[in-house]
């Protein structure tokens, strides 16, 4: 099941700080605030919170909440 | 409290949880090092004033250093704690940890520990008054390896942990801080019943109290081995018991405790307060309430004397061997061995390590650079090599001149047109560093020549490396009578490095034939 933006929020909340408000179409270039330290952070609270762990493309790979969402419901499938 | 953090892993987060578990209390500046013994060696202790501590964390598992580096960074270490005498140094001992020999090597299933062949140099680092061990080992131990790393994060930022693991570092991390700036605690003033003992005297009698290796009385046993530790290592041990002094002093009689009444200097077994018994006993040994801690099960006089005697360390005894054991880990029970014999040793370690420094020759970053005995591989308009030219001039912040990003077929054009491209690959005793440095020369439209961009990767910074690409370059050009005029350098924020580089060599005249402009 493909997680929603209202399950996401908080994690990036959590990892980015209080400004970081998603939607479907946020981007990593689009959001200065994702950079690569509060990737870190927020690779870190969505392995804690789903219980799943991320390799080294999909890292590199989640440059949008889209992509993100996309990971996750192949991971929690 | 200022620290500052020296380490070759990211920082960063651990820094932000610092501070988030502190409220701020602990600020932690740091920096990303990916060769940490050439930071410790190019120093310089006056930027460090306003710190406090100065912790080093190398994290060995994830860059697998050889052993010689492993000796390398002890002497670095030593000589930092000498030069920073006033500091209180921490350092994480993943270092003594990856003495062993690299699996890679021993694929035949022998484990085989090399650590005891470098025993003399941990020797030394120990001796060091201001040099403390962080025990990093223990922490991942306790969480196991599985659950501590993360290495695809480690391989992606250099930040290979766990949330899980930067929590347990960092809780770690404040209490041993904390304790580094406080004065150590001289006085454990502990309760009897079911502290000392298992049972209540005064109810059960002799017969029904417990402190033996049988089920029921092992860790009270192991409470009293503790404390007799405890005061072989100098701290004062006190009783501060609601009993009849009668009664206490019978059981010691008749009970072979590993503790004696004698070994306890002042007994308070009375009915009075317990945070006045406290502070007679403070009066009477002329030592401040801060100096003291005290352990009791009871709950009510912990909360009393915390609120009577704030300065205080209030300790609760349970009946939980984990708790006990936690009570064993707390930095207040640990001495910074300060005896007049331990400084007088500290003292001998430290000429004899200036001997040996001077023998192995790398006393000074000098010396340690030619140690390395680094190789440059300088090519001209290498075209195999624009892709990863290209990506360093997208990936290079700190020493980049103008940072402007540039394809590799912009890179290719720029030939074209009569650019030279000068690329650096670098190697030394300990590996290849790979392509590491990129100087772009360009004529100009009175066809002068332009020092269009200069950009060396962090990791070969520090080395006098960067002195040498460039001399080698401006060599290069004089041969066929050609001087750079000019340096397009433009400040950005991250570009520090590049600046004071630019700085030192703008106004040399053998670099350039006029003075340099900015463009």
């Amino acid at each position: 099941m493909k997680p929603t933006i209202s399950e996401l929020q908080p994690l990036f909340y959590k990892a980015l700080g209080k400004k970081a408000e998603i939607t479907e179409s946020t981007t990593r270039k689009g959001m200065p605030i994702w950079d690569s330290i509060n990737h870190i952070s927020l690779i870190m609270e969505l392995q804690d919170h789903f219980k799943v762990s991320f390799n080294t493309t999909e890292i590199q790979k989640i440059d949008s909440v889209n992509t993100l969402a996309e990971i996750l419901e192949k991971k929690l499938s | 409290m200022k620290i500052y953090a020296i380490s070759d892993v990211t920082f960063d987060l651990i820094a932000k949880e610092i501070d988030s578990i502190s409220d701020g209390a602990i600020s932690c500046s740091f920096s990303y090092e990916e060769d940490i013994i050439t930071k410790l060696l190019s120093i310089d202790p006056s930027e460090l004033k306003e710190f406090d501590i100065i912790f080093i964390h190398s994290d060995q598992i994830f860059h697998s250093r050889p052993t010689e580096w492993q000796k390398q960074l002890c002497n670095a270490l030593l000589r930092i704690s000498a030069q920073l005498k006033d500091k209180k140094i921490l350092v994480s001992n993943s270092l003594s940890n990856a003495f062993k020999t690299p699996p890679l090597k021993f694929s035949f299933g022998k484990a085989f520990d090399t650590a005891s062949l470098y025993s003399s140099e941990i020797g030394l680092l120990l001796g060091q008054a201001n040099l403390f061990i962080f025990d990093f080992q223990s922490i991942l131990t306790s969480i196991g390896e599985k659950n501590f790393y993360n290495y695809a994060t480690g391989h992606l930022y250099q930040m290979p942990y766990t949330s899980k693991a930067i929590k347990a570092m960092v809780e770690t991390l404040a209490n041993q801080f904390k304790w580094l700036v406080t004065e150590e605690k001289k006085v454990i003033v502990v309760d009897c019943d079911n502290t000392l003992w298992k049972g209540i005297i005064g109810e059960d009698g002799i017969k029904g109290i417990f402190c033996d290796k049988d089920a029921e009385g092992i860790m009270y046993y192991h409470f009293q081995e503790f404390l007799k530790v405890k005061k072989e290592e100098g701290f004062l041990l006190c009783i501060c018991s609601k009993n009849n002094e009668k009664d206490v002093k019978e059981a010691f009689d008749v009970k072979n405790f590993v503790l004696k009444w004698e070994d306890f200097i002042i007994r308070k077994i009375n009915w009075n307060d317990k945070a006045a018994n406290i502070q007679e006993i403070a009066t009477e040994l002329n030592v401040g309430t801060d100096s003291f801690i005290f352990i009791d099960d009871n709950k009510f006089e912990l909360d009393f004397v915390r609120n009577m005697l704030p300065k205080v360390t209030c300790i609760e005894f349970t009946d939980d061997y984990n708790n006990f054991i936690s009570l064993n880990n707390r930095f207040e029970f640990k001495k910074k061995l300060v005896l007049k014999e331990d400084l007088e040793k500290t003292e001998q370690y430290i000429k004899q390590q200036q001997r040996s420094a001077e023998e192995q020759n790398y006393g000074n970053i000098d010396d340690f650079i030619k140690s390395l005995e680094i190789k440059m591989d300088i090519r001209l308009n290498d075209i195999s090599d624009l892709e990863r030219l290209s990506q360093m001039t997208g990936k290079t912040n700190q020493f980049n001149f103008n940072k402007e990003e540039y394809t590799s077929e912009m890179l290719e054009h720029f030939i074209d047109k009569g650019g030279k491209i000068y690329s650096l690959k670098v190697s030394d005793k300990f590996g290849d560093y790979g392509t590491v440095g990129l100087i772009m020369i360009k004529e100009g439209n009175r066809k002068e020549l332009i020092l269009e961009n200069y950009l060396m990767s962090c990791r070969a910074l520090g080395k006098k490396i960067e002195d040498g690409f460039l001399n080698y370059v401006v060599e290069d050009l004089m041969k066929n009578k050609l001087y750079i005029s000019s340096v397009k350098f433009v400040k950005t924020v991250k570009n520090i490095p590049a600046e004071k580089f630019y700085n030192k060599i703008k106004n040399e005249t053998n670099y350039f034939r006029t003075t340099a402009t900015i463009l």
